[in-house]
């Protein structure tokens, strides 16, 4: 299987903290890889670390064979020319623009789309795909629900026709029915559409049961890295993690 | 009593046209600049100096300003465009500052605090426009505000303008969309003071000569009141917005009360504006416009 995402050996500060330390990860494409931890422990760094969003102070990180981020800054592509190559961020606590449509949002999402009878089809798609959203389509997105908004990220992200969709705690403050849903969601992405799934979570047993392979940080280091159902398995991680 | 009410409609008009490159600096690109005074000069001066010492016409020194005032823009946009709102007001500040400094003390080119006086009048196929009569000026600047009016709500509605529009509302987001933000705001940035200067050279052309005691920061502060005034983000607000504080700086001698109230009258009601509007009606009179962004499929369904 091809290896889609390589992060090799980085680091980040934040002033004088480290905050991600020697990371290493592989992400080979067509699968459903999740990072979890503790708060604080590194992982939406490392999301943002990825979009180029936090500058590395050492280590790369390619995606397709092609090297998107580096310590040294002259080299190092902008988010925006991250997020052309296929990488779609769901960001943290969602992001949408509360002050458009869901539409609009939706049309923001496909911004590097230039053709667009695919981007009147792909929000078609999107609309049967979260058939919420399309009833929703005229209404301003601040007055959707924080489910809704969380699938609405997820749709937008989509717009793009990404190769590599990174979600950062898609479940964070979602009623559990609601958390359940939207990780169906993620597997129909991932398992229909062939889209690579990099999914950073707390809630830990859930993300483990969507993942192929998972990682698990702490303190900024990559601790542990198996298959996401011997994870499941592991004694420390049940006890740290699945609170057993 | 007329002539002085034509003078009023020329400065709105001349001021809307800054309003409105304010407008889409701050309106649609959410950047809080306070430097519209500083390309405002630069047009001037360019107008004056190239026609009074370079014999150039008045359409021909238009190109000139614009362009001048667009590469400040670039020059002052590119290192201070990552700063967000107050510290980019400071650092923008500083900047309309610095120019009216350098107007001040480049004698050689400027003629520091003299001035530069005698600027011909523009001319049109051998017609004069001739400032002091005041008809024909005052249509010329009424085509100029309606041309920048119907080229900025175009721009509004383009690809530019949506980019800007999630720029506005969440930065992070809309570099993850794959929108260059840097790119964009400093479009916005070269936009807004490229229509800035082409109002200095109508304020050149209309006053006949320039002194750098017009260009103080208070013409900024003017502006960006329009602008909030009026409603960002709405740019038939901008040019209600600069007719209203151009009617409201002049109250005084329109009412004859010159005597009674006293000049600094001006910066305590703009204060007080800001405040009362800031309080009672943040989206401004009219309110942001609102624009759809969807293409011509969204529309239909």
């Amino acid at each position: 299987m091809k290896e889609l995402l390589t992060v090799d050996t980085i680091s980040v500060s934040y002033g004088n903290i480290r905050a991600l330390k020697e990371v290493t990860m592989h992400v080979y494409e067509g699968d459903i890889v999740c990072l979890i931890g503790a708060n604080g422990a590194g992982k939406s760094t490392l999301l943002k670390a990825i979009v180029g969003l936090e500058p590395l102070v050492e280590g790369t990180i390619t995606f397709d064979g092609e090297e998107i981020c580096t310590a040294n800054r002259g080299r190092h592509m902008t988010t925006d020319l991250i997020a052309s190559r296929g990488i779609a961020l769901v960001p943290e606590g969602r992001r949408v623009f509360a002050d458009m449509t869901v539409e609009e949002n939706l049309d923001m999402g496909a911004f590097l789309v230039r053709d667009d009878a695919l981007i009147a089809q792909r929000k078609e798609a999107m609309y049967d795909f979260f058939p919420i959203l399309g009833a929703r389509k005229r209404q301003k997105t601040r007055s959707l629900s924080g489910g809704e908004q969380q699938m609405m990220a997820i749709a937008r992200a989509l717009m793009s026709g990404p190769r590599m969709i990174l979600l950062d705690e898609p479940g964070l403050g979602l009623a559990p029915l609601v958390v359940a849903d939207i990780f169906e969601k993620i597997d129909v992405i991932n398992k229909q559409d062939g889209v690579t799934v990099f999914l950073v979570e707390q809630n830990a047993r859930m993300a483990l049961r969507a993942a192929k392979e998972g990682y698990v940080m702490e303190n900024g280091r990559i601790v542990l890295y198996d298959k996401a159902a011997n994870l499941l398995e592991d004694e420390k991680v049940r006890k740290a993690y699945l609170g057993e | 009593m007329l002539n002085f009410f034509l003078l009023i409609l020329i400065y709105s008009g001349i001021y809307a046209l800054m309003a409105l490159g304010q407008n889409v600096i701050t309106g649609y690109g959410g950047m809080l600049s306070l430097t519209q005074a500083g390309f405002f000069a630069i047009g001037s001066y360019a107008t004056a100096i190239l026609s009074t010492r370079f014999g150039f016409s008045f359409w021909a020194t238009l190109p000139p300003a614009a362009l001048l005032s667009a590469l400040c823009g670039l020059l002052i946009g590119l290192p201070t465009l990552r700063l967000k709102g107050d510290y980019l007001a400071i650092a923008t500040l500083g900047f309309g500052e610095i120019v009216r400094n350098v107007l001040n003390n480049w004698d050689s080119l400027t003629r520091g605090p003299m001035g530069i006086q005698k600027i011909p009048m523009p001319t049109i196929f051998g017609f004069v426009i001739n400032p002091y009569t005041k008809y024909s000026f005052l249509v010329m600047v009424v085509i100029f505000v309606a041309i920048a009016y119907v080229l900025f709500q175009r721009l509004a509605r383009s690809r530019m303008g949506r980019a800007l529009a999630a720029i506005r509302e969440d930065e992070i987001a809309a570099e993850a969309m794959g929108i260059n933000i840097t790119k964009y705001k400093v479009y916005a940035f070269i936009l807004g003071a490229s229509v800035a200067g082409i109002a200095g050279s109508l304020q050149a052309v209309f006053t006949l000569s320039v002194t750098p005691g017009t260009y103080t920061f208070m013409v900024s502060v003017m502006v960006l009141c329009m602008v909030v005034l009026g409603g960002m983000g709405n740019f038939k607000a901008s040019i209600l917005g600069a007719f209203i504080i151009q009617l409201i700086s002049y109250f005084p001698q329109l009412t004859g009360l010159t005597s009674v109230i006293p000049p600094q009258f001006k910066q305590i009601l703009f204060g007080l504006i800001l405040v009362v509007m800031m309080i009672w009606r943040p989206q401004g009179l009219l309110g942001r416009e609102e624009i759809r962004y969807g293409n011509e499929e969204g529309e239909k369904a």
